[in-house]
């Protein structure tokens, strides 16, 4: 059995092989009970599994527009080794100031991070048009939730902004969920979209199939820690049968490139 | 320490829509065991959920009948169609048979004292596990089992595959009220702190190890178990040793 499964088994991580969870998120959710949302029991949880940097969107900044992207700037300055942010966008409260706020905490925030299953707009919308403009013209990094059946987030609405955006770098949360031939297509054909596995690692077969058409590349190691567990999805990597080469680039390589593209930044 | 695991949470068989391939027989799962340490498996056969349980309670005795990793699982129906052969507990003992479980959504019935009372009636005296796989959609949801424990308090209850999202909400009070719940570990392994958060408000006689095989990975649960933030007793608790005593408490005679 591959190397990387008895140290990861033996010790929780592997010494030259840090984690880069690229969809995470903070504090409570409405939906279910998460015991470990607070941002120093996540960091104490990231180092069991050699977790070295979570990117995430706060509940709050994505459900509650009061609040907003407040409190990652403050968790990030607190944290800037373990927690890098997303400038979650509602497109419902799409303020004026949003571009200058993500330019001006250049410290914090890594990208934004789209929600239209849940408030309910579709990609294609004009509500969204400026965040993508600014996007494209700087290589901006966009995680967006991303679901096969949706309208809102689904395969159609992902491929109109593909079409028309080629520099932004769009990270598809989920992996277009359930549609994975379609997922399989758009990055055949997209240079600039990626894959990130949270939920696809749940379903055993599918990551599978995804590396044997796309190879390893493309794909990201997300979770939507503190939803999810590392250990766990981790696993789900060693059980799809990937080489140590392949599970080094979704685990580390891949997102490191696209956070960092000069090679430093940490 | 080298954790050996006994899964609860296994089907086996060729899945009527196995678009991911998934589909295992009996000998490849007893032949991906021993690499991963897993020395015994509770199973039942997908033809009992998706043929008929008659059909699939056959096939899956003759699978587990010579393989001595494996036990099972029966699945049955409401007694007053006649369709599913009824064996006594001595046959069940003898035939490896350590669990029912039961897919009202699928099978269009109803759970509950009408149609089943004297029958989980006397499950509940003989310490005799029910499974049920909530997830799947295809059994119970917890409305129906928050009222089948109602009535059956003392029923020993194997809750598998309790949810996507976490499920704290919807299990935990059934573990605080009815000391025979137990759950199925994968996806509390799945949810992040599911497990030591679960262990340290009801101790870790409450959960059974589980990898929801062949539709997710044994390397996830079991990476996740071998590395949670719990004692090594409480692991190997979890890891075999609730199952078996659960299993040795059955009242068979
Ligand atoms: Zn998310």
């Amino acid at each position: 059995m591959n190397k990387y499964w008895n140290e990861f088994l033996k010790k929780g991580k592997i010494k030259n092989l840090p984690v880069i969870d690229i969809h995470c998120h903070m504090g409570f959710f409405y939906g279910s009970h998460m015991p470990y949302t607070e941002p120093e029991k996540m960091a104490e949880r990231m180092e069991i599994s050699g977790v070295k940097l979570c990117v995430f969107a706060h509940h709050y900044s994505l459900f509650d527009p009061e609040i907003g992207n407040k409190i990652v700037i403050e968790v990030v300055r607190r944290f800037p080794d373990k927690f890098k942010g997303y400038f979650s966008i509602n497109p419902n409260y799409n303020l004026k100031d949003n571009i200058e706020n993500f330019e001006k905490y250049n410290d914090v925030f890594v990208g934004f991070k789209l929600l239209p299953d849940y408030h309910k707009v579709p990609l294609s919308d004009r509500r969204y048009k400026n965040i993508f403009d600014f996007a494209d013209e700087k290589g901006i990094i966009i995680l967006s939730h991303t679901w096969g059946g949706s309208i809102y987030n689904g395969p159609i609405e992902v491929e109109k902004i593909l079409k028309k955006y080629k520099k932004i770098k769009l990270i598809l949360g989920h992996s277009l969920h359930s549609a994975w031939d379609k997922t399989i297509e758009i990055i055949k054909n997209y240079e600039n979209a990626y894959l990130e596995l949270c939920a696809v690692m749940d379903e055993r077969g599918v990551l599978e199939k995804i590396v044997s058409e796309i190879g390893s590349d493309k794909i990201l190691f997300g979770t939507d820690f503190p939803w999810f567990n590392h250990h766990y999805y981790i696993g789900s990597l060693f059980g799809a049968g990937l080489s140590e080469n392949e599970i080094r680039k979704i685990l580390y390589l891949n997102s490191f490139k696209l956070l960092f593209p000069t090679g430093k930044g940490e | 320490m080298e954790l050996k695991f006994f899964d609860v949470n296994i089907w086996i068989g060729k899945f009527m829509n196995d678009e991911r391939e998934i589909s295992v027989s009996a000998e490849q799962l007893i032949s991906k065991m021993p690499c991963l340490n897993i020395e015994k498996a509770i199973v039942y056969h997908i033809s009992q959920r998706d043929v008929h349980p008659q059909i699939g309670n056959e096939k899956l005795l003759k699978e587990i009948s010579n393989r001595a990793q494996l036990y099972g699982i029966l699945t049955i129906l409401p007694p007053q169609t006649n369709e599913v052969k009824i064996y006594s507990f001595k046959q069940l003992k003898e035939k490896k048979i350590v669990g029912f479980n039961l897919f009202p959504k699928k099978h269009n019935f109803i759970l509950d004292e009408i149609s089943l009372g004297d029958f989980l009636s006397e499950l509940e005296q003989r310490k005799f596990p029910v499974f049920f796989d909530i997830m799947s959609g295809l059994s119970v949801d917890y409305r129906d089992i928050y009222s089948i424990l109602k009535n059956f308090p003392k029923l020993t209850c194997i809750l598998c595959n309790p949810g996507i999202w976490n499920t704290d909400r919807y299990t935990w009070p059934l573990l605080e009220k009815f000391p025979n719940v137990y759950l199925e570990s994968s996806l509390l392994s799945l949810y992040e702190g599911g497990i030591e958060e679960t262990v340290k408000r009801f101790g870790s006689e409450r959960i059974v190890f589980g990898s929801g095989f062949p539709e997710r990975y044994f390397e996830s649960s079991i990476l996740q178990i071998v590395n949670s933030e719990i004692e090594n007793k409480d692991k190997e608790k979890i890891a075999y040793k609730n199952i078996e005593k659960i299993i040795k408490e059955i009242e068979y005679e």
